[in-house]
């Protein structure tokens, strides 16, 4: 992946079991779509959790050669979402507890991409976000 | 002396005409094509050699074309071919190819017709499909929303959104065979011959022999296939 953009704030986090089932349960449909097979013409998810007082959103789209990716968090919430295109991809996964905010977002497309991600936590907070695209 | 003149006369006239059409050639040319003057590619058995100024910057082969080709064609939209860091080659709905410098793409691009080095097949993808999924759960207050679409033309779209105590999953996924090929009953594949198609470009493009595909065939003369014919390929 060329272009890979990583921020987090506070390194120590605590995930409950529920918490982590779902960052799981991420993990595994970001991968999948890694580890598609060529035949896949295009292909685009995103997820969102919450716990509590947050709130969540992940968006992905491809458009023709072009996928793009937005994820934001606020609050005790996560959210991803994975664009795969034939000739370029494009991740973003965010992750926030607390009174914090993440956003990230990236853009592949075969003669370039580009990948951001914001973060902001206040008094304990926790935030984090990736965004990654290729080629 | 008259009759001399006036032929000297003609041949003057035809010349001019002929440096005028000469130069109109060129000019249209030019136009059509200014990256003429940066690029220039050669034709080998297995595909095309780009050259940049003289040097070599690119070689794509048949099969890699092929499947771009086709899908510019059926979706009405350029596609990319290959690319590197300094120029990129793209399959153009126009059934044409087009190579250019990523820096400049207006002024450089060159492009030429996709046969330019022997017919192709640009038979659309066949048998695509699609499949899309939406799911939210919530645990208490809040709100949620899943959103996934796959368009006609094979693009896609997933959106989810939540608030609360819950948890929103969408996602979105067009497939075509990556090879053009047909599936058959079987664990065996078929290819349907299409229109510029010849035993030699076929045994190319599925990394086989003229040999092999006429025996598996029963096809006593190779240079007879006719369009549509199947043709097994082996497994």
């Amino acid at each position: 992946m060329r272009n890979v953009a990583f921020a987090g704030v506070q390194p120590v986090m605590t995930l409950n079991r529920g918490r982590k089932f779902v960052a799981f349960l991420m993990l595994l449909v970001v991968l999948s779509l890694a580890l598609a097979p060529l035949a896949v013409q295009a292909s685009s998810s995103a997820s969102a959790t919450s716990a509590g007082f947050g709130a969540a959103f992940g968006y992905a789209q491809t458009i023709g050669p072009i996928a793009y990716t937005q994820a934001g968090s606020i609050g005790d919430a996560a959210g991803a979402a994975a664009a795969i295109t034939p000739y370029s991809s494009a991740v973003s996964a965010v992750f926030s507890s607390g009174p914090s905010a993440a956003f990230a977002t990236s853009i592949g497309s075969p003669f370039g991409s580009n990948a951001f991600v914001q973060v902001a936590s206040f008094f304990g907070g926790f935030a984090s976000g990736v965004a990654a695209s290729a080629p | 002396m008259n009759r001399i003149r006036a032929s000297f006369s003609h041949l003057s006239v035809i010349l001019i005409a002929a440096v005028f059409a000469l130069l109109s050639a060129h000019t249209v040319a030019a136009q059509t094509s200014p990256g003429a003057a940066f690029f220039s590619y050669e034709c080998r058995s297995y595909g095309f050699d780009f050259f940049l100024q003289g040097s070599f910057v690119l070689r794509v082969t048949f099969t890699e074309i092929s499947d771009p080709l086709a899908r510019a064609l059926a979706l009405n939209q350029n596609q990319p071919i290959k690319s590197t860091a300094e120029i990129g080659l793209w399959a153009l709905k126009s059934d044409e190819l087009q190579i250019h410098q990523n820096k400049d793409p207006d002024l450089t691009k060159y492009v030429i017709p996709a046969t330019a080095c022997g017919p192709l097949n640009t038979g659309a993808p066949s048998a695509a499909s699609s499949q899309s999924l939406a799911f939210v759960q919530l645990n208490g207050p809040g709100q949620a929303f899943a959103y996934a679409q796959v368009t006609a033309s094979g693009q896609t779209l997933a959106y989810a959104q939540v608030s609360g105590e819950g948890i929103a999953l969408a996602a979105a996924q067009s497939t075509v065979p990556a090879d053009g090929s047909t599936p058959t009953g079987t664990s065996a594949h078929v290819h349907i011959v299409q229109k510029g198609e010849n035993l030699f470009r076929i045994a190319l493009r599925y990394n086989t022999t003229v040999a092999v595909l006429s025996q598996l065939n029963n096809i006593s003369d190779p240079a007879r296939i006719y369009v549509g014919q199947t043709i097994i390929l082996p497994a």
